[in-house]
């Protein structure tokens, strides 16, 4: 039985305290199990706000910019690779038949200074896609 | 280290050093179905 309309979110917030050197890079994903059957994603979609102050970096930052989204529909048969859609889009995909779950996975880069330095970073990103799956 | 979620729903990781002090904090939020799980992979080389 066809899942119907499936929203999947990711949030990551990071705070970063004075003394910390390193900021780790963000890669997450969340997924969900689909059905097999006929597959259309309609939007995959990421906000970022980030301030960025340390030394050896540029004096200040802010960027709303600069994740990486993507959505993975995965099948269950090996001669079928991923299907692999970037994000931002708004567009509806093709149709896909079959597949059995979605990924989405969102990016981000991390930062080091050399000791001694001073790294402050305050970054969230939002991303989301909307996928509906009908019989 | 791999931070694993079933459902939805919030999480805040703190990562603390020897002092007792928190380097970074961390919230992850992940929405969806009562079937959606998530998955973060952080490189903890914080210092």
């Amino acid at each position: 039985m066809a899942k119907g309309s499936i929203m999947l979110g990711i949030e990551v917030i990071q705070t970063v305290s004075p003394g910390a050197l390193t900021i780790p890079e963000i890669w997450t994903v969340a997924f969900e199990p689909l059905d097999g059957d006929k597959t259309t994603v309609r939007e995959i979609d990421a906000e970022k706000v980030q301030i960025l102050s340390g030394s050896k970096l540029a004096e200040f930052e802010t960027s709303s910019e600069g994740s990486l989204t993507d959505v993975f529909l995965v099948f269950p048969d090996d001669r079928q690779p991923l299907k692999v859609l970037h994000g931002p889009s708004h567009v509806s995909s093709p149709q896909f038949a079959g597949a059995r779950m979605v990924l989405l996975r969102v990016r981000d880069m991390g930062y080091t200074v050399a000791s001694p330095g001073n790294l402050i970073i305050t970054r969230g990103i939002h991303a989301h896609t909307y996928v509906d799956e009908v019989a | 280290m791999e931070i694993a979620i079933h459902g939805e729903g919030t999480i805040v990781v703190r990562f603390i050093n020897k002092k007792g002090q928190t380097l970074l904090e961390e919230r992850l939020a992940v929405s969806g179905s009562a079937a959606v799980q998530a998955r973060r992979i952080v490189r903890s080389s914080s210092r």
